[in-house]
């Protein structure tokens, strides 16, 4: 910007230039007229000692005849005169032509022209009088010589050369002998009494003109000084009228101005208000700008934001990681390598969970979107702008629709999966499930008071629900897999706290009504299927039609119910003769999943199952799946352990039931794998708490073994579907001491693990 | 140390080199084949930040496109050390957007923008223009 442009103020600085100039100007000609005045004073003072001019030239005329009379010298006489008479003619001839004269004091003085016509008329007669006393003047002015006959005696000495103490001389006439004048003298007093009898009426005359031009010259001397105050008071005047414009101008503009800048601020202002957005503006300091869109309040929950600092903004409601990679990213911003479209995608809050405190207690959560936008002023990087939205709605339908969409997948993955299980072993599962679940309901149920009391619950519920997680693991019902799970991770959550009431049962509830629901609907997608499947069986057969039409209606989704009930023969979903067959392929396919779960790989081999009573047949069915699930999941090594301990690269696991006629029967689960590890089961059971190192130094390999038993014991370093959670075993024990059986574990490190279960005759299970 | 020789003559044909920096095989040959601006020219490709940084040691590229997770050396230290060699490079972060702050570490370290994985060749194209537009500016 050069020292010209002055923009906006080039109007008040030409104004206050303008105003100067004038004011300069008012001063030259005040300066100017101020000189005049002072050249008039001097004129008017010189007319008026030239006023005394005419008397002086008469006096010493007068002079001149009394020295004559009396004989005197009259040299010094006449050269008075003569300076009195040129004197007054150089004075009346620059008064006539204007012009500088040097005044007896030495001093320069410009006399004015007199141009008035009376002044001029004035000056003329002056002259005309003037020439009448120099005509008379001349012959006495050229006289030179004595006046005196030559015989005379020395003429006395002349009185002191005054005109005014000479005059009385005048009149006293000569006390001494008549003085004897010469031709030339008398001639020369001829002329002087011709000039006196002149002059003693003209030199009146002649001063009154020059007193006369001095009162006109005084005269015309005030007019300038009217003048010249005329001329200050006008400049004051059209110096305070014109200041007066400047300042009503600039009062106007600055009010025009100030309108549109209050106009602007207002309309600002209004959007600021209006808009639903939180807006606001980041200096370098991160801190936040004065001006601010109300929405913030809203989103951020807070009034105050004076002298608040981003991270501080943020600090209470995002985690510290979050915080510290968006000030990393707010960072990177402000330095100029970053390309800011390219780097959007990374914002770290760009959707981002935070937590505002509930004053009911806990806190709310929601989702904010921060959109971060480089504002640049005069080619730099002064603020950065930034955009926060409130976008839970946003995200929560986003979420509501995700799940929604991996539950319709879900179904579709238990439909296949319904597809792919044998029927019978479904709704032996299904019927088995129902009962576990009304158990718990009863034990949910059941009053208690006491601690002891509500721990049992915990244990009675926990073994039917990790029963009914077994099976569907084994039948590879994964939804029903997970939901149970989640059942006992909140039963592992209730077992974890130091007191418990019975409120804390309340969650529980809704678990296991949402285990019922999900049941239910296996149960109705399998019902289906069979809908289906009679359909196309009845269809196939003449007379179909009916039932075709049937299946097209249940292809179109219509009621099921209703398509159902009309159907002629309802399919058996009771128990099936063939259900011990079918935990055998439950086990193998358990076996299966669980070995590719954990990458291994396993053969099992079952035997004498389709001998298990109908009274044994539940918990057989349970204590295999515990018992094979733990076998891949601890005992078998992974392939290459093995192939290093020259093993075959799949484990074998085998399943056996051996009925032993009065001595009941005998079940026994063996695998070739790693065997039960002591050290391991110690560290492991001192971890949980379950004995004290002490202890554990005293145990034997029996004892160490036992371990594994104890509620809570796992060895699986984290807790998933297929294992970790120790409550396993203890299951086993507690469903073999419930039938009035034994359990028996042998083991060899790096060999095998062998559990051997001995159950009553069935008589006596019965009975117990 | 290395910034000594890093001006190269530009290319006779007037255009920016460009150097491909990721483990994939396959991403680097999708760049290669989908790069549809006259501008650039692909000088050299390199499979992990140790490669690259050789590579640019004997001819410095003006563009490059960075992965983040590499073997040897990983895209962050690699950014480091050719801004070092050549403090105007221009570099775009490719990567998959599973760790906001590993990307912002790598801008830290100097990289110009950053472009997520997958992308479509339209996505790069667009990138790769903006950057060259960024660089344009007073960026």
């Amino acid at each position: 910007m050069g020292i010209l442009d002055l923009g906006r103020y080039k109007g008040i600085v030409f104004a206050i230039t303008g105003f100067l100039v004038f004011i300069a100007i008012i001063l030259a000609v005040n300066h100017g007229k101020a000189g005049q005045f002072s050249d008039n004073v001097a004129g008017v003072r010189f007319l008026e000692n030239q006023a005394q001019q005419p008397h002086a030239v008469y006096d010493a005329s007068v002079l001149l005849v009394q020295r004559l009379q009396n004989g005197e010298k009259i040299d010094e006489a006449l050269e008075g005169l003569r300076r009195a008479a040129t004197t007054f003619d150089r004075s009346l001839n620059s008064l006539a032509n204007g012009g500088m004269i040097t005044d007896s004091a030495g001093e320069i003085i410009v006399l004015p022209a007199m141009t008035e016509p009376a002044a001029v008329e004035q000056l003329k007669n002056g002259t005309k009088l003037w020439d009448g006393y120099k005509a008379k003047l001349d012959p006495i002015l050229r006289f030179s010589g004595s006046p005196y006959v030559a015989t005379q005696p020395a003429p006395a000495p002349a009185p002191a050369a005054n005109g005014k103490s000479a005059a009385p001389a005048v009149a006293t006439p000569p006390a001494a002998t008549a003085v004897q004048l010469s031709p030339r003298g008398r001639r020369l007093q001829a002329a002087l009494n011709e000039l006196i009898a002149y002059g003693s009426e003209a030199h009146g005359q002649l001063s009154k003109v020059l007193v006369d031009l001095s009162t006109r010259v005084e005269a015309h001397s005030r007019k300038q000084t009217d003048a010249l105050r005329y001329i200050q008071i006008g400049g004051m005047v059209a110096a305070l009228l014109l200041l007066g414009a400047i300042f009503l101008f600039f009062a106007r503009n600055l009010r025009k101005e100030e309108a549109a800048s209050n106009r602007q601020r207002k309309e600002t202002q209004d959007i600021l208000r209006t808009v639903n957005e939180g807006l606001f503006l980041l200096d370098k300091d991160l801190k936040l700008g004065s001006e601010r869109s109300m929405a913030l309040n809203s989103i951020f929950r807070r009034e105050d934001f004076t002298d608040l600092t981003f991270d501080k903004l943020l600090k209470d409601i995002v985690p510290e990681k979050t915080l510290k990679t968006a000030m990393d990213y707010v960072a990177l911003l402000w330095g100029e390598r970053v390309n800011e479209k390219l780097v959007k995608t990374i914002n770290p809050l760009n959707e981002v969970e935070v937590h505002f405190d509930n004053p009911a207690g806990g806190f709310d959560t929601h989702f904010l979107e921060f959109d971060f936008n480089r504002v640049k002023s005069e080619g730099s990087l002064s603020h950065l702008l930034v955009t926060v939205n409130d976008v839970t709605k946003r995200v929560m339908l986003s979420r509501e629709l995700q799940e929604s969409q991996e539950k319709a997948q879900a179904q579709l993955d238990l439909l296949l999966r319904i597809l792919h299980v044998e029927p019978d072993n479904l709704t032996s599962f299904l019927t088995d499930a129902d009962v576990s679940l009304k158990m718990v309901n009863s034990i949910l149920k059941e009053p208690a008071r006491e601690e002891a009391a509500f721990r049992a619950k915990i244990d009675g519920i926990y073994r039917q629900v990790h029963a009914v997680k077994g099976e569907a693991a084994a039948l590879g019902l994964k939804t029903v897999e997970q939901r149970a799970h989640a059942f006992e991770e909140s039963l592992n959550d209730l077992k974890g706290r130091p007191s418990l009431s019975g409120s804390d049962f309340l969650p529980l509830v809704v678990k296991l009504d949402d285990l019922f629901n999900h049941l239910a609907q296996v149960r109705e997608m399998l019902s289906r299927l069979v809908d289906l499947h009679h359909a196309i069986a009845s269809r196939r057969t003449a007379g179909g039609e009916v039932q075709a039409e049937k299946v097209d209606q249940w292809l179109a989704g219509q009621d099921q119910t209703q398509i159902t009930k009309s159907l002629t023969a309802p399919p058996d979903l009771g128990e099936t003769t063939s259900a011990i067959g079918g935990l055998e392929r439950t086990l193998e396919d358990l076996a299966a999943r669980v070995a590719s779960s954990q990458s291994k790989q396993v053969n099992l081999r079952c035997a004498g199952l389709d001998a298990v009573p109908e009274t044994y047949r539940r918990a057989v069915k349970d204590i295999t799946i515990q018992l094979v699930r733990n076998a891949v999941v601890h005992g078998i090594e992974e392939p290459g352990e093995r192939t290093k301990a020259n093993k075959a690269a799949a484990g074998t696991l085998a399943v056996e039931f051996t009925p032993r006629g009065a001595d009941g029967y005998e079940l026994i689960v063996q695998d070739d794998g790693r065997g039960l590890q002591l050290e391991r089961i110690k560290e492991v059971a001192v971890e949980r708490g379950l004995i004290t190192p002490a202890q554990a130094a005293l145990l034997d390999p029996r004892q160490t073994m036992a371990l594994i038993f104890r509620p809570g014991f796992s060895t699986a370093d984290r807790v998933t579907t297929d294992a970790g959670r120790g409550a396993g075993m203890d299951l086993v024990r507690i469903l073999v001491a419930e039938l009035g059986g034994r359990v028996g574990l042998a083991s060899a490190g790096g060999k095998f693990s062998k559990f051997k279960i001995w159950l009553p005759a069935t008589q006596s299970a019965a009975a117990a | 140390m290395a910034s000594a020789n890093a001006k190269a003559a530009p290319l006779t044909n007037g255009k920016l080199k460009l150097m491909i920096c990721d483990d994939s095989n396959i991403i680097r040959r999708k760049i290669e084949r989908e790069l549809q601006i006259e501008r650039l020219q692909v000088i050299a490709t390199a499979a992990n930040g140790k490669q690259a940084v050789e590579a640019f040691r004997k001819e410095p590229a003006d563009v490059v496109t960075m992965d983040i997770t590499m073997p040897e050396m990983d895209g962050i230290e690699c950014v480091e050390n050719l801004v070092k060699i050549k403090p105007d490079v221009l570099i775009l972060v490719i990567s998959a957007l599973s760790d906001k702050a590993t990307a912002i570490e790598a801008l830290k370290k100097g990289a110009n923008g950053f472009l997520c994985k997958p992308f479509t060749d339209r996505q790069l194209t667009e990138a790769l223009e903006e950057l060259l537009r960024g660089a344009g500016n007073d960026d």
